[in-house]
């Protein structure tokens, strides 16, 4: 059917020009409002006394959302009746309870996420008594190693008050041979110094 | 439409005892959920079509109500509010991934052929009982292919039956926002169920 051309009940044919405009979503939603102002529904339904297409959509489309109404009505209503009594949440949806079960997995995985960064971390020196003594005996020689050497220094000067040696003992002549190369300014009353090994 | 008292009997008596110091049409929070529930269930399970969200959401909402039952004002019906709260929650819902993940694995969803046959009994033939089926299905997939917001609009208007008024302010938007909300839905259901679908090209578009 051409929808520009309507027949009203008298089978008259209105031309397209007198034909008003198609319903409107305002006034389509007027019409499929129960409670639409008497006001709009009559503007629309004027439309509706010369149009043919638009009533044959608007009881579509009314038939079929008051349908719609009523399946989601009764389906609401019988889901109701099967539900089992519910007990008063104590947190919301939104933050849902922690079980234990979930209060043990946050702990191991802390543990986890934890145990490589205590495995890893850089642990301080630490005092050990063997490594203390080792120390200290190295210390102690290396002062015994300098006393000998500040007593081997200061014994290689002879001193004036020293005894001189024995002339008759063994070795003398190399002794007194050795003198003025050793100590050029001993005086003669002295005699050199045996040297030490 | 009959109301079911299961939640109604699940909130214990002593929250009824606990009234704030000015009284409301909420500390009777039995009653009010034997009241309310079938429209806020309804609202909900169309909404996110998931018998289990739904059903948390409405105890929710009714938990939430009756704690924040001091902040009601009577500028408007109980019922008005209740579903404002309702649909907060069923957006805070939706907005998470995890609604989403669940969505496509949930066995609670509601499906089409569930809706379809929960028309009630016509004294009329076979033939046009499956024709008024499949007219409820096709509105059904059709909301669903909606935006959030004209599905919510077009649900509080023809579901709920509500004025747009009362819509705006449901869903905090301006009058004249949910009028094009609702056209532009309406502009989709009327296009994929006009009866003659070859003259949809002359119907007028606001």
């Amino acid at each position: 059917m051409n929808l520009h051309t309507a027949t009203l009940p008298s089978q008259k044919v209105i031309p397209a020009q007198l034909m008003p405009a198609h319903l409107t979503p305002a006034q389509l939603d007027a019409l499929l409002s129960p409670n639409a102002s008497a006001r709009d529904a009559a503007a629309a339904e004027a439309h509706l006394l010369l149009c043919p297409a638009c009533a044959a959509e608007l009881d579509h489309l009314r038939d079929s959302i008051s349908l719609f109404r009523q399946a989601s009505s009764n389906h609401a209503s019988r889901e109701l009746n099967n539900l089992q009594p519910l007990s008063l949440p104590t947190r919301s949806l939104l933050f849902p309870a922690l079980q234990p079960v979930h209060w043990f997995a946050v702990a191991t995985t802390l543990l986890i996420a934890l145990l490589p960064l205590q495995t890893f971390r850089p642990r301080p020196a630490q005092f050990t008594p063997a490594e203390s003594y080792s120390v200290a005996d190295t210390t102690e020689s290396d002062a015994a190693l300098l006393d000998d050497v500040d007593r081997e220094a200061s014994a290689s000067v002879p001193t004036s008050l020293q005894a001189l040696a024995d002339p008759t003992e063994e070795d003398s002549s190399a002794l007194s041979l050795q003198a003025p190369t050793n100590a050029p300014d001993q005086t003669p009353n002295q005699t050199p110094v045996q040297g030490k090994d | 439409m009959s109301t079911t008292p299961q939640l109604a009997n699940t909130f214990p008596a002593t929250l009824t005892l606990a009234s704030p110091a000015r009284a409301t049409p909420l500390d009777d929070l039995a009653a009010v959920v034997a009241a309310y529930q079938p429209r806020v269930y309804r609202f909900l399970l169309a909404t996110l079509r998931d018998r289990d969200a739904a059903e948390t959401l409405t105890q929710e909402t009714f938990l939430r109500a009756w704690s924040a039952r001091a902040s009601f004002r009577s500028d408007c019906a109980v019922s008005t509010w209740l579903i404002r709260i309702a649909l907060n929650l069923a957006r805070d819902h939706t907005r998470t991934g995890r609604f989403r993940f669940w969505k496509h694995l949930s066995t609670s969803a509601v499906d089409v052929s569930e809706i379809a046959a929960s028309l009630p009994n016509r004294d009329a033939t076979a033939e046009s009982n499956l024709i008024a089926q499949q007219q409820v299905a096709e509105i059904w997939q059709t909301v669903g292919t909606l935006s959030p917001r004209q599905r919510t609009v077009f649900l509080l208007r023809f579901l709920e039956e509500m004025e747009i008024p009362d819509i705006a302010q449901v869903t905090g938007l301006p009058i004249g926002t949910v009028k094009s909300h609702l056209y532009r839905a309406l502009n989709i259901v009327r296009a994929r169920h006009n009866p003659a679908p070859a003259n949809s090209s002359a119907r007028q578009t606001p």
